[in-house]
């Protein structure tokens, strides 16, 4: 058995609903501005990558889990790294491998031999218990270790030995796919897949911005984020961005996309008919609302708009879309068949004759 | 502040959604009126035009009500506010969490207080141009406009069926006007209904000739249900008034002014109280009955019975039954005096029918000039009249006149329809008869000769013919001796029947008419 990575470090915060004072005081208002602090702080660290650093806070806020897919490199690790220093949580990173058991992520009972001699089962968590779980190239450990942890991440609780154990909130997991060097890997099944938030591209940075990166990772001084929140106010934030409201006809519009992900469906486009054999499930809705929200109160605005879903459209459907051969022999990606349903089911209008 | 520019906002989709509907309609609307001007110029109806532009202002006031009672719903308002003014759904969501509480709803209400706050409802809902669907309809209702203007083919067409309706219109005026003076006497009821009626069916007729069809039938059962013997019932009745009235039965001249039937029926009451001895009297009286009655006879042959019935009873001394002749002979004589005021009634009608059909006639051979073509017949001989008849061929009608012996109406060649020949006079020649097409004959007397016979009613000698004196010649005296008073009756019907039957014009058959009705007097 494979241990997990180094970089393991057990929850410490939490096991629950971590009570805080901040969590109290928390309004629309403070929110937004310790979205902003965070920001600013991974950006001390992290160069470029704004759309993918506000993904990732936007997972945090809907309390959902991301699926990052870049080549290795691109600072995913440093990411979440960066994001646990700035809000001073505990956090752990599994690479995971072929080889790689399920006991190595949730954890398991040892035989604990005391000083008095006498033995005693202890558990002894897996890194999975940890407010921020990087789950490193997921797609290369087999199908039994990838279920063991995607169960956990859904039930935000692990079971051993017929005993459940909740993992500790806030709980994200950040796992990440090479789009590359397929061979030997086993590719997240649908169902797996859905029970991650959203999925964001990692993209390459440009030139200007590797060569900040190349200055900052090859002087001798290191930047670290300094902690701008924890997990009691990261929590508090998290079930105020489950209140902000969403207008019905905004609902409307993203229950709208989703129902026109199927191909069987009337208002599908032509290239969902053609290309998609799937559309996105329930949660696909889910996904958008939260993420929507988590928008809204990071833009300091106090209720969702129909631009906020669609604006979560991409990254909440792509991986939700399950394509046929006919899309890869096309070239066809999921991102081309969430645009164009985009491009089908426009904004709700007044529906008033020449009005807007 | 959101209540306030959320209504005035309503105002403007009002507008903005009639801009839109009115911009979408609009290329049909004038497709719809391009086609109907067209129709226009393809067939001659008078309504296209005017229903083309009709259509607009019928689409366009549907739009108008339609944007006045249109409903807008607030939560569509407030879309609109948020997609014209990119606020982010805040007047959406305003609208949905007032008063819901939360942490949120302040923040809500205050982002859409913020935003209303010196917003434009014009911004917000700007008119759209529609530049191609403007360009479009501009376009075709320029295009139903110059159809419009232009001359078209059947601006001709329409105007004489305008003129034709105008004048038909007219005439049917005449006729009611005509009517209503008929309908001063009872006697004429029947006819005034019968005026009326044609009237009505004059307003309604589709064309001139429709019209004249009307007019010819109307006359031709007028014709029809005047009594042949009228001249002679007429001159015999009124000549029996003039007569008593000239010298009363009883009384003395000039004194009574009473009708004949009215005197008859005195006078029989009168005989009540002749006693015996005033045989004198009676013999003078059966004496003026008998003469009264040989007036009658020809005329009025019911007041002649009766007439001659009372002179032969009191020449008998049987002044009871004489009393209840003259009784007969009043109650005849006013049925007569009934009759031919109805009669004359009928004529007046018959004359305005004549009149009506003379200026359908005139408008006709005005509209069928230099499109018709048509032949005209007549032979006479010596002063008289000719009819001439004509065929004709072209969308008109034709006219045509007899002159001398051969009348021809003729027209530039156009189109195909009928024509008719017109009547002519026709004079010269040495023979006594014009030979019309049916055979009637008409007497010049100055043209025989000492010793021939003259006949009414069909070939000289043949066996319809009837004959009714021989000829004297313009000096001699004739060897024929029939009193006028009887004659004239058979000359005014034979007169009339051969006027029918000549096909003569309304104002010459009432000519003839007349001329037999003075005669008769």
């Amino acid at each position: 058995m494979t241990e997990p990575t180094a970089d393991h470090q057990t929850a410490t915060s939490g096991n629950g609903t971590p009570a805080s004072a901040s969590a109290v005081d928390m309004t629309p208002e403070r929110c937004a501005e310790t979205v902003a602090a965070i920001e600013a702080e991974i950006g001390r660290v992290i160069v470029g990558q704004h759309a993918l650093v506000k993904e990732v806070l936007r997972a945090l806020l809907a309390e959902g889990h991301i699926l990052l897919e870049g080549v290795p490199g691109l600072g995913k690790t440093m990411l979440l790294k960066a994001l646990s220093e700035s809000l001073d949580m505990p956090w752990s990173r599994i690479q995971f491998t072929p080889d790689l058991m399920p006991a190595d992520i949730v954890g398991t009972q040892i035989l604990h031999q005391g000083a008095d001699g006498a033995r005693e089962l202890q558990f002894r968590p897996g890194p999975i218990t940890a407010n921020l779980v990087l789950a490193d190239e997921v797609n290369r450990a087999t199908p039994k270790t990838q279920s063991a942890m995607l169960e956990a991440m859904q039930e935000r609780a692990v079971t051993i030995a017929g005993e459940t154990r909740p993992l500790p909130r806030p709980f994200m997991v950040m796992a990440t796919q090479n789009p590359l060097e397929m061979e030997g890997t086993y590719p997240l099944p649908e169902a797996q897949l859905d029970r991650f938030l959203l999925k964001a591209i990692v993209p390459f940075p440009s030139a200007d911005e590797l060569v900040t990166i190349i200055e900052r990772t090859t002087g001798s001084a290191t930047t670290q984020p300094r902690p701008v929140a924890d997990a009691g106010t990261v929590s508090a934030m998290v079930a105020l961005t489950r209140q902000v409201p969403v207008p019905d006809h905004v609902v409307r519009h993203a229950v709208d996309l989703v129902v026109a992900s199927h191909p069987d469906h009337e208002q599908a486009p032509e290239a969902i008919r053609r290309y998609v054999r799937y559309g996105a499930s329930p949660r696909g809705v889910q996904a958008m609302i939260l993420t929507a929200k988590a928008t809204a109160i990071m833009d300091g605005r106090p209720s969702v708009s129909v631009a906020d879903i669609r604006a979560a459209a991409v990254p909440a459907l792509r991986h939700r879309l399950v394509v046929g051969y006919e899309a890869t022999a096309d070239a066809t990606s999921t991102d081309d068949l969430v645009e164009a349903l985009l491009a089908q089911v426009t904004e709700p209008t007044s529906g008033i004759r020449g009005a807007p | 502040m959101i209540e306030s520019f959320l209504g005035r906002l309503r105002r403007r989709l009002r507008l903005v959604w009639a801009w839109a509907t009115t911009a979408w309609v609009a290329p049909v609307v004038a497709t719809v009126v391009v086609a109907t001007v067209a129709v226009g110029w393809l067939l001659p109806w008078g309504w296209p035009e005017p229903a083309a532009f009709g259509v607009l202002g019928v689409v366009l006031s549907l739009v108008g009500v339609g944007a006045a009672v249109q409903r807008l719903p607030s939560a569509a308002v407030a879309r609109a506010a948020d997609r014209g003014l990119a606020t982010g759904d805040s007047f959406a969501a305003a609208l949905q969490f007032r008063g819901s509480g939360g942490p949120f709803a302040e923040a809500i209400e205050q982002r859409a207080e913020a935003v209303a706050t010196g917003a434009d409802p014009a911004q917000a809902a700007p008119f759209r141009s529609y530049q191609r669907r403007w360009l479009l309809s501009g376009a075709l209702l320029t295009l139903a406009l110059g159809l419009a203007v232009a001359p078209n083919p059947q601006d001709q067409v329409r105007a004489d069926r305008a003129a034709t309706n105008e004048l038909l219109e007219a005439t049917a005026d005449r006729l009611d006007e005509e009517a209503e003076a008929l309908a001063e006497s009872p006697e004429n009821e029947p006819i005034v209904d019968q005026v009326t009626t044609l009237a009505q069916e004059l307003r309604q007729a589709d064309d001139l000739a429709a019209a004249q069809q009307l007019l010819d039938d109307a006359q031709r059962t007028l014709a029809s249900a005047r009594p042949d013997n009228f001249a002679s019932q007429r001159a015999a009745t009124e000549g029996l008034d003039r007569s008593l009235a000239d010298r009363p039965l009883s009384g003395p001249a000039g004194q009574q002014a009473k009708p004949a039937a009215q005197q008859l029926a005195d006078t029989a009451d009168d005989l009540g109280q002749l006693s015996p001895e005033d045989q004198a009297a009676l013999d003078k009286l059966a004496e003026r009955l008998g003469d009264l009655a040989a007036t009658q006879s020809a005329g009025n042959p019911a007041v002649a019975d009766a007439l001659a019935e009372a002179a032969a009873a009191l020449g008998a001394g049987d002044v009871a039954g004489a009393q209840a002749a003259l009784g007969e002979a009043a109650l005849a004589q006013g049925a007569a005096a009934g009759a031919v005021a109805a009669q004359l009634g009928a004529n007046q009608a018959a004359g305005a029918l004549a009149n009506a059909q003379a200026a359908l006639g005139k408008a006709a051979a005005g509209q069928g000039q230099g499109a018709g073509q048509g032949q005209g017949q007549g032979q006479g001989a010596g002063p008289g009249q000719g009819a001439g008849q004509g065929q004709g061929q072209g969308a008109g009608q034709g006219q045509g006149g007899g002159g001398g012996a051969q009348g021809q109406v003729s027209g530039a060649a156009g189109g195909t329809g009928s024509g008719r020949g017109g009547a002519g006079t026709s004079r010269g020649g040495d023979q006594a008869r014009i030979d019309s097409n049916d055979g009637a004959t008409i007497i010049d007397p100055l043209s025989l000769t000492p010793g021939d016979e003259t006949s009414l009613g069909g070939v000289p000698g043949g066996a319809s013919a009837e004959v009714i004196g021989q000829g004297d010649g313009p000096t001699t005296a004739g060897l024929a001796r029939v009193p006028l008073a009887e004659i004239v009756g058979q000359y005014a019907d034979r007169a009339t029947t051969a006027a029918d039957q000549q096909r003569l014009a309304p104002s010459q058959r009432r000519l003839v008419g007349d001329y037999f009705d003075l005669l008769s007097q």
